[in-house]
């Protein structure tokens, strides 16, 4: 497991260089994710990382611990929350424009 | 000016009533127009103490006190000096439009930051405010920071943690491309960070996080009780894991809105995540217009005309 290697102490700080760097790695390692048809790395952790070591590694390098988990719940979160749009969209259902709403009143 | 201008142009001067009667009259008289026109205005005005009160049918009178158009030789030929050139009705017609234009966007303009003002208002709700309220923390410099601290500025207030992984973030961006434009001459807005996560945003965690975005932002912080009381003033929602153990990692759930503040203190409007950098702009640009001292609003003679 990638994380428990990692040195414990964190970095205090998370300044906008590291977080653009590990928002990178995210984004790299989740389209290796895409092109192997992996949603969920947690629960297919194994198959993520036969399928992107390298990205992967890269991955855990650049992100700090509580990140490297969230990006990946949330890309499961998102993964559902498109299924469903898609899903009530095929039944017809638009989406609201809030700014829209919010103008009318 | 262009009044009178277009008063003088002949296509209006044509339409004038008393021009039949001025023509019956002036086909007798002499072709020296200008000199019969003087003696039959003293002659008709000099018959005083009749029973007419100084009108008399047989003698002429001058109808109005200009010569009308359309008389015979000579008795008016509009030639003369005061005669309007092309240009000068241009010239007329241009400011007409020009006056018309300006007059009509400065009324549109004037009637949109009413309406502004009339959401503004309609959000700060009766007496006791619903957003806001008395607070006391310190801020990025250790010193204390108060509700007072927001009075005399507008001010912005968001809420987060440092350790927030992509909202935040992306949130203080649109704020700091906000502030590049309001605070680029004079700072308009205080733009304040509050804290979520006090137990590990100290005073110099978040100086050093927030000068990345923006060096105007001011970072709050406080006890955790402190930090509580101002989450439950503003309405926002914030949940720490529970069963942490010491030096254990954990990120923040809390609700991500911008709070618009005016410099009494009062909550006017709240953004989404909805909004890009532009769009917010335009949004806080509107408020800062739109806003005037509480009790300047009824001095608004304009407001009593478009509403």
């Amino acid at each position: 497991m990638g994380w428990f290697s990692k040195s414990p102490s964190e970095p205090v700080v998370v300044h906008t260089k590291e977080r653009r760097k590990c928002w990178e790695a995210r984004d790299e390692f989740f389209a290796c994710l895409d092109s192997n048809e992996i949603v969920d790395a947690i629960k297919d952790d194994k198959k993520a990382r036969k399928a992107c070591p390298a990205q992967l590694e890269k991955y855990e390098n650049s992100c700090i611990e509580t990140w490297i988990e969230y990006f990946k719940q949330k890309r499961v979160a998102d993964h559902t929350r498109q299924q469903k749009i898609a899903e009530l969209e095929a039944k017809g259902y638009r989406p609201l424009d809030t700014m829209q709403v919010k103008e009318v009143r | 000016m262009s009044m009178k201008m277009l008063m003088r142009s002949p296509v209006l001067r044509t339409v004038r009533p008393a021009g039949r009667l001025a023509l019956q009259y002036s086909t007798n008289a002499p072709p020296n127009g200008n000199q019969n026109e003087k003696d039959s205005v003293s002659s008709g005005v000099g018959d005083k103490g009749t029973s007419t009160h100084g009108f008399d049918p047989l003698k002429p009178r001058k109808p109005l006190s200009r010569v009308a158009i359309g008389g015979t030789q000579g008795s008016r030929v509009s030639k003369g000096d005061d005669a309007p050139s092309f240009r000068s009705n241009w010239m007329a017609a241009i400011g007409f439009v020009l006056a018309g234009g300006g007059l009509l966007w400065w009324f549109k303009r004037e009637r949109r930051r009413l309406e502004v003002r009339r959401l503004e208002k309609e959000h700060a709700g009766v007496g006791k405010p619903q957003i806001g309220g008395p607070f006391n923390l310190i801020d990025d410099d250790g010193k204390p920071f108060t509700d007072k601290n927001l009075l005399g500025k507008f001010s912005i207030l968001y809420f987060g943690f440092t350790k927030c992984p992509d909202v935040c973030p992306e949130e203080l961006e649109v704020l700091a491309y906000v502030l590049n434009e309001t605070n680029k001459k004079e700072k308009k807005i205080q733009p304040i960070f509050v804290t979520c996560d006090p137990a590990r945003d100290t005073p110099e965690v978040l100086k050093e996080y927030l000068a990345d975005f923006h060096e105007d932002i001011i970072g709050l912080t406080g006890p955790h009780e402190e930090i509580k009381n101002i989450c439950k003033q503003y309405r926002v929602y914030f949940s720490t894991p529970p069963n942490l153990k010491p030096g254990q990692q954990y990120l923040v759930d809390h609700s991500i809105f911008f709070y618009i503040m005016d410099p009494e203190g009062n909550f006017i409007d709240v953004m989404g995540r909805n909004y890009t950098g532009p769009e917010a702009l335009a949004k806080v640009q509107e408020h800062l217009d739109a806003w005037r001292p509480s009790g300047e609003d009824s001095r608004s003679w304009i407001q009593k005309i478009v509403s």
